[in-house]
């Protein structure tokens, strides 16, 4: 039944029509995911108009293709300019940033743009292959899994934190407890709220990463009045350059495969948020790096990492999505209205009856990744000529940008005074050096990490912990954990024997 | 002792973490205080490692290699600031379309370049702005204060 | 004397005819006006939640429709920030009330929301002007399938039965903590899930016993084998479940029960407009809306885009506006509403 279906979905996805549309939507993707701040949550949500009347089978790989390659277009503006182009892009200008200063734009844009399409396509292989098992293995993560889950998220606070443990754990704890600021998921109570209806919500992680890490950066380049690559010598990253970024994600295929596996497990589990994957999958690449002291420098396997794991969390996102019919992000959750706007419900049935249609989303993020990493290799040596450009002309117009994509996020003017209030924060982090990716993880798995620990100990009870699986998640933590810096110890040892042993 | 400047970024950390915690402990239900009580504890505990670690160890002169150290003093970083919050303000009281253009003309002719280039700049960015953020993605830009008062 | 009083009648009935037939005059008259009024005028709708969600989808289901009946413009604009209340709060204090904006959100909030003071509602429904009411249905009770509890009699003689439920003081966790109350239940709410298939997505895999949606959505459940239904909460049994006893079946409760109206809450997708908006224009727009949402192209649209087979009535915006005025009349039902919620939450 699935060769079938797969047959199927083949049979469709090669409709020109439906081709020339997905290619549509990949531009469309492509060009929001670009636009500082602006995601592909705006982008979806505006087509839907578009696709009232249309077919399933067309408007749906449509509106796929737009979402999932909108992180592809992202990574260029992170890495350019230091402003994530959308949100789960936040962890490629760590390294994508430092990169672009040292005069390797188009290498960093190479490597991004070509791990995030292979990524994307690889998690699609993923897909197909665990399409029977995946369902009944997430019915198997109760909320006490979720929580051991975003606890593992949260141990690599550690691995992020930069050369002091405490600056860096003292940064995740900010962001924990800015993540708090709004309504208390179990509860309803509004906390550090001040009285004001604004802050009721989680305060817009578009606006806290803008202020955070594009507001200093830009007072730096205004004030330093010198190009964003700093060397003058270096070539504004040419064919050469950004091809050069393609092989290192070959050269570095074990990152970039662990990136992609991480993104596509994370996204096929509900409720963990889009913008943790990134993050995770930097921080394992980071943790199992032999030179983890490099990653934040501007390597290009700090950019490999997250951006594999950025698309490959769209397929394992679609699966889950299809079959319960819960939403694991924002951009998920208009899908799935879209999906009711089509007349398609959806439901384990989508993985049995409607195999066809849903062969041909999947294949059609497969496809999407190709036509997108294309256009950006194309792009990217054009991009990269933003670097060159004298922060005179370049500072007002990232600027106005950058804010007009924040009021953008939620449409509310008070996001200004979070990117105001952010930058403040960001520009004394950079000067006295704490972590400010620690920041971001702490901020974003903080109420994830509160919901879960409440809704572990309200339906589990207090041994919430007991369960197997449970278990494995925290056994698992501890030997990521331990069993790195036990090996980094023998290493040592054994270093310090005689040679002939080795 | 000396106090070092990331010496009062510290004590200001330290300040705001306990009232956090003062304010958390006043919310009704275990569940809405016990998280920020808690993590807000750890915070300041480590909050007051730090601080004991900067009054009583020599500076340390190792920059992590997270962060690129900036180059700049608080003085000369003032004007790049004042013109991000003065745009802000801008945009709050007269909106948008009206903010954009006055900025990035006021910002480059005031770096000394030539009117062409500002008005050019400005021109296209605010076109840029109008098609893609009005017309393509639909965002109603906030109008501004002012300009909401005068209709 | 006795020609006298009929001639009186007769005098009476003319005039009567003659008076509405002035009114029926006037009142297309000003149908007249009010449509020319409409005509090419650009109107927003104001969707207090966020796109993709159920009050999204009837919205963008509607605005065509209505945009075609007026000849007009009908711009959607989602709104949904403070939990969902951003678009209400910005119909009912900021918008202006020139009859070009209309807002839509779910009925039960509107009027959950402020009688237990949320934080951040800024609205009052008594002011508000109401257009209509899109099916308004109560919601029913389910367990998950193939668990231990099977009916009613399970469900009353269980112990330790965890709910699961999204927003703490919404119309979910109204409607669960109302039927614990009336059928005296041993357990505990777990509110926060992130919306309704979240929560029951929990019941299905077993980590929550119970919980409660509509009529049409849990008819989706059921076909994905997620949820066994149990019991109408609502006055009246459900079309969409013949089988199932209405809650007034089986307690035996006062008529002014805050239990009994927390469980028995219908919610449809009301549409409002700002206070003060002129009469003759919401009474137009809920003319031509009632025609709209009462057609055979909205009903398919509507069964279709929700998957479900079953119709229910509309409400008026009138019969809402007189609703909305009772309850808040009842000075202390949030009041009591908050105890029972408080009383049967984790």
């Amino acid at each position: 039944m699935i060769i079938d279906g797969l047959i199927e979905g083949l049979s469709n996805i090669v409709d020109p029509v439906l081709l020339g549309l997905m290619f549509l939507g990949v531009l469309i993707g492509i060009f929001v995911g670009f636009l500082p701040a602006v995601s592909g949550l705006l982008g979806t949500a505006l087509m839907l108009p578009a696709i009232v009347g249309m077919k399933p089978l067309m408007a749906l790989p449509f509106l796929l293709a737009l979402h999932a390659v909108s992180y592809t277009g992202g990574s260029m503006t992170a890495i350019l300019v230091n402003i994530p182009g959308t949100g789960p892009n936040a962890a490629t200008l760590i390294d994508g940033f430092p990169m672009t200063q040292k005069g390797q734009a188009g290498r960093a844009m190479g490597a991004a743009i070509a791990s995030s399409s292979l990524g994307g396509m690889l998690s699609v292989v993923f897909a197909l292959i665990f399409i029977p098992i995946v369902i009944p293995l997430v019915r198997l993560l109760y909320s006490a899994e979720m929580f051991f889950i975003i606890i593992m998220g949260l141990s690599f606070l550690a691995v992020l934190a930069g050369s002091s443990p405490i600056k860096g754990l003292m940064a995740g704890g900010l962001g924990l407890l800015f993540s708090f600021v709004g309504f208390q998921s179990t509860t309803g109570i509004p906390r550090f709220t001040f009285g004001s209806v604004f802050l009721l919500d989680q305060l817009n992680i578009i606006a806290v990463v803008i202020g955070l890490f594009a507001l200093p950066e830009l007072i730096d380049l205004a004030t330093r009045r010198k190009t964003i690559a700093l060397c003058e010598s270096a070539g504004i990253g040419g064919w050469t350059d950004v091809w050069e970024g393609v092989k290192d994600v070959f050269r570095h295929f074990g990152v970039f495969l662990r990136g992609t596996v991480v993104g596509y497990i994370i996204g096929v589990i509900p409720g963990v948020g889009a913008e943790t994957a990134p993050f995770v999958a930097y921080g394992q690449a980071k943790q199992a790096s032999k030179h983890p002291e490099k990653f934040g420098t501007g390597i290009v396997e700090g950019v490999i990492a997250p951006e594999s794991a950025n698309n490959a969390k769209e397929a394992g996102a679609l699966l889950t999505t299809l079959a319960f019919g819960v939403p694991g992000s924002a951009v998920m959750a208009i899908l799935l209205g879209a999906f009711f706007l089509v007349g398609i419900v959806p439901g384990p049935e989508m993985l049995t009856d409607n195999l066809g249609l849903s062969f041909t989303m999947l294949l059609g993020i497969a496809v999407a990744n190709v036509m997108a990493g294309i256009v950006c290799l194309a792009f990217a040596p054009f991009a990269t000529r933003i670097t060159k450009v004298h922060p005179d002309y370049l500072f007002p117009v990232i600027l106005v940008l950058g804010l007009t994509g924040a009021f953008a996020a939620g449409a509310q003017i008070l996001n200004l005074a979070v990117v105001v209030w952010f930058g403040v924060m960001g520009f004394f982090m950079n000067r006295f050096h704490y972590s400010k990716p620690a920041f971001l993880l702490g901020f974003v798995l903080g109420m994830l990490f509160e919901h879960y620990f409440w809704h572990a100990l309200n339906l589990q009870g207090p041994f919430f912990f007991m369960r197997p699986v449970s278990l494995l998640i925290i056994l698992a933590i501890v030997l990521i954990f331990v069993i790195k810096p036990l090996k980094a110890h023998f290493r040592r040892a054994s270093r310090k024997r005689p040679i002939t042993e080795a | 002792m000396k106090m070092r400047p990331s010496t009062y970024l510290v004590i200001t950390t330290l300040v705001v973490t306990a009232v956090v915690i003062a304010y958390s402990l006043t919310y009704p239900y275990l569940e809405s205080k016990l998280l920020p009580v808690l993590v807000g504890s750890i915070l300041f505990i480590l909050t007051g490692i730090q601080l004991i670690k900067e009054l009583r160890l020599p500076e340390d002169t190792s920059a992590p290699m997270m962060e690129r150290a900036p180059e700049y003093g608080l003085i000369e970083c003032a004007p790049s600031a004042a013109w991000i919050v003065g745009l802000c303000l801008a945009i709050y009281l007269f909106g948008f379309m009206a903010s954009i253009p006055v900025f990035v003309i006021a910002y480059i002719k005031s770096h000394g370049r030539g009117w062409s280039m500002a008005i050019g700049v400005a021109a296209s960015l605010t076109a840029f702005i109008y098609v893609v953020f009005i017309e393509l993605l639909q965002v109603d830009l906030h109008p501004g204060l002012f300009m909401d008062f005068l209709s | 004397m006795k020609n006298d009083r009929s001639v009186k009648s007769i005098r009476a009935l003319v005039m009567f005819t003659a008076l509405s037939a002035l009114c029926v005059f006037a009142g297309s008259m000003a149908h007249a006006d009010m449509a020319e009024f409409y005509k090419g005028k650009r109107i927003t709708l104001i969707i207090s939640s966020r796109s993709g969600s159920s009050v999204d989808l009837v919205g963008r289901t509607v605005a065509p429709m209505l945009a075609k009946a007026l000849d007009a413009t009908v711009i959607l604009k989602n709104m949904a920030a403070a939990g969902g209340m951003e678009g209400l709060n910005y119909v009912a204090t900021t918008a202006k009330p020139d009859g070009l904006t209309i807002g839509m959100r779910d009925s039960a909030s509107c009027y959950l929301n402020q009688l237990m003071k949320a934080p951040g509602a800024q609205w009052d429904i008594a002011t508000l002007k109401y257009i209509a009411n899109i099916q308004p249905s109560p919601m029913v009770l389910y367990v998950t399938p193939g668990g231990p509890i099977k009916t009613i009699e399970d469900l009353r003689k269980a112990k330790g039965l965890k709910f699961s439920s999204i927003s703490p003081r919404g119309w979910m966790s109204s409607v669960i903590t109302g039927t614990m109350e009336l059928l005296g239940l041993d357990g505990k709410m777990v509110s926060g899930f992130k919306g309704s298939s979240a929560s029951a997505l929990a019941v299905s895999k077993g980590e929550a016993h119970a919980s409660a949606v509509e009529g049409y959505t849990l008819q989706r459940y059921e076909r994905k084998g997620q949820a066994r239904p149990l019991l109408t909460t609502g006055a009246e049994r459900d079309p969409a479940y013949p089988n199932l006893p209405a809650i007034t079946e089986i307690v035996n409760a006062p008529k002014d029960s805050v239990a009994l109206f927390m469980a028995g809450l219908p919610s449809g997708k009301l549409m409002f407009m700002p206070p003060g908006t002129a009469d003759d224009k919401v009474a137009y727009l809920a003319d031509v809306t009632w025609k709209i949402i009462n057609g055979d192209e909205f009903k398919t649209e509507f069964m279709k885009r929700v998957g479900t087979n079953v119709w229910k009535k509309n409400v008026t915006g009138a019969e809402f506006a007189k609703l909305a005025k009772e309850m808040v009349a009842r000075k202390t039902l949030g009041k009591e509403m908050l105890a029972i919620l408080q009383k049967h939450r984790s």
